[in-house]
């Protein structure tokens, strides 16, 4: 069982990456792998609650993160300064997650097996 | 325009014979589909299909293969959260047949 | 020990950003394609001065670089394989 970690680095909904992240997640998992999710810098903005993506014509793959427990994904981290940055430091958010400091997301990639930025 | 007969409607379908729109969905509809499928649908049956059906409404996804059979054991017991029990009442795959009887697109991956 | 990998010119993208702030003190960073051109800017060539940092030659070149850019180790691809397996993982940011 492999160690993989997923970054999620940009914001949602302008690029494909971010579901193509969720999907490797839930598909990696589904592999048994002992998959984490980390976002990061403008990536924090998947945890934006109330988003509606479909007004914009937009996949709500948003709604999919609902689904990680299921898929055993428990380790999913957010990056505190990045979430404050953007004004989400008290904020509830769409799925739970740990609000860590940048040295914890230091040594989560160095403990990782693999690393998978999007 | 590949289609279902429903009630002097046309219910739109892929050429595979997924809905294309999950809200037209019904459970007498279902029965057409699982008619097509060569599968009677009993309680077990409609145990799975509105399962994943809930699933799909909630997550905007449908659930991988082992994610189903764990649910439907934390759901239904542990005697039925097997694989062999989900193939049991869909011989061909319960991700593909259970999701089409649901009324949910074909799943991306079917894992 | 990880080797950080950025494609992409700082000002088009957060790669480089968070490769930065999120990488180890012993972890080395390596630029190519619009990445070099990261090093052109003070901001940058502070973020990185205390970095092990290597620079695709032939990015470098292409872009004119070569003599602005003199002071940095710059590598050939074989030499980028064997950094990849020097480190302990590789991460394209």
């Amino acid at each position: 069982m492999k160690k993989l970690t997923i970054v999620f680095r940009r914001a949602p909904h302008g690029t494909p990456h971010g579901r193509e992240a969720l999907d490797l997640a839930l598909l990696s998992a589904s592999f048994e792998q002992d998959v984490s999710l980390l976002f990061v810098d403008e990536g924090v903005l998947h945890l934006m609650p109330e988003q509606q993506p479909e007004t914009a014509g937009a996949k709500d793959y948003i709604a999919t993160f609902g689904a990680l427990e299921l898929y055993d994904i428990e380790t999913v981290l957010a990056c505190q300064s990045s979430l404050a940055r953007f004004g989400l430091a008290n904020s509830e958010l769409t799925i739970s997650v740990e609000r860590v400091t940048s040295n914890n997301i230091t040594e989560q990639l160095q403990a990782a097996d693999e690393v998978l930025v999007f | 325009m590949n289609h279902i007969d429903y009630q002097e409607q046309k219910i739109e379908t892929d050429h595979q014979g997924y809905l294309k729109q999950v809200s037209d969905w019904n459970e007498e509809i279902a029965e057409i589909i699982a008619q097509g499928e060569n599968i009677e649908l009993t309680v077990a049956h409609w145990e799975v299909i509105l399962f994943v059906r809930d699933f799909y409404l909630e997550f905007k996804t449908s659930p991988a293969i082992r994610v189903l059979v764990k649910a439907i054991g934390l759901k239904l017991g542990a005697d039925k959260g097997n694989s062999k029990y989900l193939y049991t009442l869909f011989p061909l795959g319960p991700a593909k047949q259970a999701t089409k009887i649901a009324g949910l697109p074909k799943p991306a991956k079917c894992i | 020990m990880i080797l950080h990998h950025i494609q992409t010119s700082p000002n088009q993208d957060n790669a480089l950003s968070c490769a930065v702030h999120y990488a180890g003190e012993t972890d080395s960073f390596l630029l190519s394609g619009n990445g070099v051109y990261a090093l052109l800017e003070d901001k940058w060539q502070l973020a990185l001065q205390d970095r092990r940092l290597f620079l695709l030659k032939s990015d470098v070149q292409a872009r004119g670089l070569t003599k602005r850019l003199v002071e940095y180790a710059c590598i050939d691809h074989n030499e980028f394989v064997q950094q990849a397996l020097i480190h302990k993982k590789v991460i394209t940011w």
